[in-house]
């Protein structure tokens, strides 16, 4: 018996995806987005606090990148690119529709309250507790300056390494861990009241 | 919680938790941590926010919401963006060349005998225009007259204009005109159904 093995065409790269989107090819604009729509929504929500605001912003963000190709030189990634237009979407974005007061607004019932049951930033099993949580940690990211807020959101939920961040933001790589290092210990100083860390 | 913002090896911490240390850095923490219990408990803490907030995603938008979002990048994008090639597939003709002025103005095409454009018959791409009798000037500026043209569409290949000054008129022509002014139009025709019975 012959035992034939399909294998699929390797992935197109973003510079090869991005010269047939040039060409017209609206497949390349379908991939392009399918692979990296999950990652600028999760960037742009966390900076914005809600999915309507968060898809405006990942919409004008590719809308900026499609339409600037001759801006994008190769001096960084298509995906660095990316994440730096669609952080500055939602950053303004933030600006003219008032994010802090929104998301004040919108966690007035989770600011005080204590959760029902002790509740460890390590323990999946409470998806109720989860929403709040992240209601909790959003509440928390506002009060960081945008500079670290920003660097916080793209290291950890759009999981850059620190030279990412570091082209993303046009910043130094010693700058990007300063940022952290203090993002962090002011989100912990936040959260401790309120949840077990 | 440490709070001496005077040591810049705390910030080291933040890199260590998160593996980004050349050799020489990760050493020298390594160092600090077997002799400060603070230090280890710092580089702990640094590490589960991260983990909080990567346990802690936005909950995902619906299919539906994602295709909305893509057909409205692909309309934005076809919209903003005439630079991009016509393509085997998706994107349709692209009109080039005409300005919102000149539109505005009521830009035509005129063929004047003497410089009739050759039409390949090659089957080439025209570009579409409107015919004179389809457009009524109701105002122009001046700036936009230098830019004036009247003629047949579809025009097919290179235009060659003449200026004013490589221009005869033999058959004067009530209400056809021309100025020596500088740039002037090189010819004013009023476009209505009679025009091309007046020209020569």
């Amino acid at each position: 018996m012959v035992v034939v093995t399909a294998t699929s065409a390797p992935a197109q790269s973003d510079d090869e995806l991005l010269a047939r989107f040039a060409d017209g090819d609206r497949e390349a604009l379908d991939e392009l987005f399918r692979r990296y729509r999950a990652l600028a929504y999760r960037v742009a929500y966390r900076l914005l606090g809600n999915e309507s605001d968060a898809l405006d912003a990942v919409q004008e963000g590719f809308v900026k990148v499609l339409t600037h190709l001759d801006g994008f030189q190769g001096r960084s990634t298509f995906k660095t690119w990316l994440l730096r237009v669609i952080s500055n979407a939602a950053l303004d974005l933030g600006r003219q529709r008032g994010r802090r007061e929104t998301l004040s607004l919108e966690v007035l019932d989770t600011g005080n309250r204590e959760l029902s049951h002790p509740f460890t930033a390590d323990d999946p099993t409470l998806p109720l507790e989860r929403a709040d949580l992240r209601h909790l940690l959003d509440e928390a990211l506002a009060t960081l300056p945008e500079p670290q807020r920003r660097t916080f959101v793209l290291h950890a939920d759009a999981e850059l390494s620190y030279r990412e961040v570091a082209e993303v933001l046009e910043i130094s790589i010693g700058t990007v861990m300063s940022r952290l290092y203090y993002a962090r210990q002011k989100l912990r100083v936040y959260l401790a009241p309120r949840i077990k860390l | 919680m440490m709070q001496r913002k005077s040591d810049p090896d705390l910030v080291l911490l933040a890199g260590f938790a998160d593996g980004e240390l050349d050799a020489v850095a990760r050493d020298r923490v390594e160092a600090r941590l077997a002799s400060s219990p603070d230090a280890a408990a710092e580089v702990e803490a640094q590490r589960r926010m991260t983990r909080l907030c990567q346990a802690t995603p936005p909950p995902e938008p619906s299919e539906a919401a994602w295709a909305g979002v893509q057909a409205r990048i692909l309309a934005e994008t076809r919209r903003k963006a005439p630079a991009l090639r016509r393509g085997p597939g998706g994107w349709g003709r692209w009109l080039a060349g005409l300005s919102a002025s000149a539109v505005a103005a009521g830009l035509v095409f005129a063929l004047v005998h003497g410089f009739r454009p050759e039409i390949p018959t090659d089957g080439g791409e025209a570009m579409p225009v409107v015919a004179h009798h389809e457009v009524e000037i109701i105002s122009i500026d001046d700036a936009d007259t230098v830019a004036l043209v009247v003629g047949e569409p579809p025009v097919r290949g290179p235009i060659v204009l003449a200026s004013a000054g490589e221009v005869t008129l033999e058959t004067p022509i009530p209400d056809l005109r021309m100025e020596d002014a500088p740039n002037p139009p090189m010819l004013w025709v009023p476009v209505d159904g009679d025009s091309e019975d007046k020209r020569e």
